[in-house]
């Protein structure tokens, strides 16, 4: 009952996730992005102390694959979790455990990895892919948010033959420094990633 | 560690360079002073600064003069807010938080204007116990206290869900627990 994107921006370096969830308040999990060192985003029986940890190990140095070996060698539900981690080079692992619920699963293309669970099936992280793919030369926020709204629009998350909605979705975006360019939510709501658009739009408008 | 709000006409970098400074574990007032020496537009800024050991420092009020407090009008704003987090010193720190945000609302008649709202609390963890926001709604702080009130209870359920996994029960089972535990305490 989540799915989401995290990429990079390969003109800027930039790095980003934006995600969306039947959960509220997705977008309260600010440890999961750092500038100029990675993202690492964590869901389905998250653990919010594993990105915490992923960006520590990132900043001493070490891979996106070498962390996600750490983490299924020191955790027993390992199976139950699905995270991405991406570093500011490009590099990426993506976990989707065999106990993750529903339809599950990821998929990774150049500086990005898309993943959810509890979805309607591979379209919706079929069309995450084909949203950020949908312009590369968009600023990566335009492409994230791109992303999330293809997954959507591709059925999104469904249980039991039942679709469920997206009640809280969230936008961040870092480049150099140290507070985001974009970090924007909806934390609760019935469509909250056409919320969250509509929020990009005007917080677009009043930032030139 | 401590919390910083700049506002009035805020910059980011400067909250990033106070939270910085307590870590290095100078006073808020000393943190103040180094900001109002390296801050050019110091004067147009309203700042607040409180470190873990309870000592807090403010500029940009009505001695600052500061430009951002002339929109509020009215010290009486003030007053009431303080007055709203005193109210109950035994209650959570989110719901005093929040109680004293509804009563500046109620009290200004700049609510109208108001566009968006933030609760943020840190206890003592990597991170936040309570991160909600509302980015852009007629009424804010109304939508976060109906956010707020959603997400209390669910919290705990989803951080006992990650450490357990091969609990099979939904999340309103889960909270019926929650209920009866609660009611079982002394």
């Amino acid at each position: 009952m989540t799915y989401s994107i995290i990429g990079r921006c390969a003109r800027t370096g930039q790095l980003g996730v934006a995600s969306s969830t039947f959960s509220i308040a997705c977008g309260r999990r600010n440890e999961s992005v750092m500038a100029n060192v990675g993202v690492s985003k964590s869901q389905a029986f998250y653990l919010r102390q594993v990105d915490v940890t992923a960006l520590k190990m990132l900043q001493q140095g070490h891979s996106p694959q070498y962390i996600m070996s750490k983490f299924q060698s020191n955790d027993e539900d390992f199976d139950y979790r699905q995270f991405g981690i991406i570093d500011r080079e490009g590099r990426i692992a993506v976990h989707t455990g065999a106990k993750t619920r529903g339809w599950s699963g990821h998929l990774v293309g150049p500086d990005f990895a898309c993943y959810g669970n509890v979805l309607k099936g591979p379209q919706t992280v079929q069309g995450i892919a084909d949203g950020f793919m949908s312009d590369p030369d968009a600023p990566l926020q335009e492409r994230l948010l791109r992303g999330i709204e293809g997954g959507r629009d591709a059925g999104g998350q469904e249980a039991d033959g039942e679709p469920w909605p997206e009640r809280s979705a969230w936008l961040r975006v870092v480049g150099q420094l140290d507070w985001p360019i974009v970090d924007l939510r909806v934390d609760l709501s019935n469509s909250a990633v056409t919320e969250l658009r509509k929020i990009y739009t005007v917080w677009k408008a009043s930032s030139i | 560690m401590g919390g910083i709000l700049v506002q009035g006409t805020p910059h980011p970098r400067l909250n990033r360079l106070a939270v910085n400074l307590l870590a290095q574990g100078w006073s808020p007032k000393v943190v103040l002073g180094h900001l109002q020496a390296d801050d050019d537009s110091i004067q147009e800024r309203q700042v607040a600064i409180l470190d873990r050991e309870n000592s807090v420092i403010t500029i940009g009020d009505e001695s600052g003069k500061g430009e951002g407090y002339a929109v509020l009008a009215s010290s009486e704003i003030m007053e009431v807010m303080k007055r709203a987090f005193e109210d109950d010193p035994s209650a959570d720190l989110d719901e005093r938080l929040i109680a004293t945000l509804e009563a500046g609302n109620t009290a200004t008649t700049m609510a109208g204007s108001l566009r968006s709202s933030a609760i943020v609390v840190w206890g003592s963890l990597d991170y936040s116990l309570y991160d909600l926001r509302v980015d852009l709604h007629d009424n804010p702080v109304k939508e976060l206290r109906r956010v707020y009130e959603d997400y209390k209870p669910t919290a705990e359920f989803y951080e006992a869900r990650a450490r357990n996994p091969r609990m099979t029960m939904n999340a309103r089972e889960f909270a019926g627990i929650l209920e009866t535990r609660k009611n079982q305490q002394p």
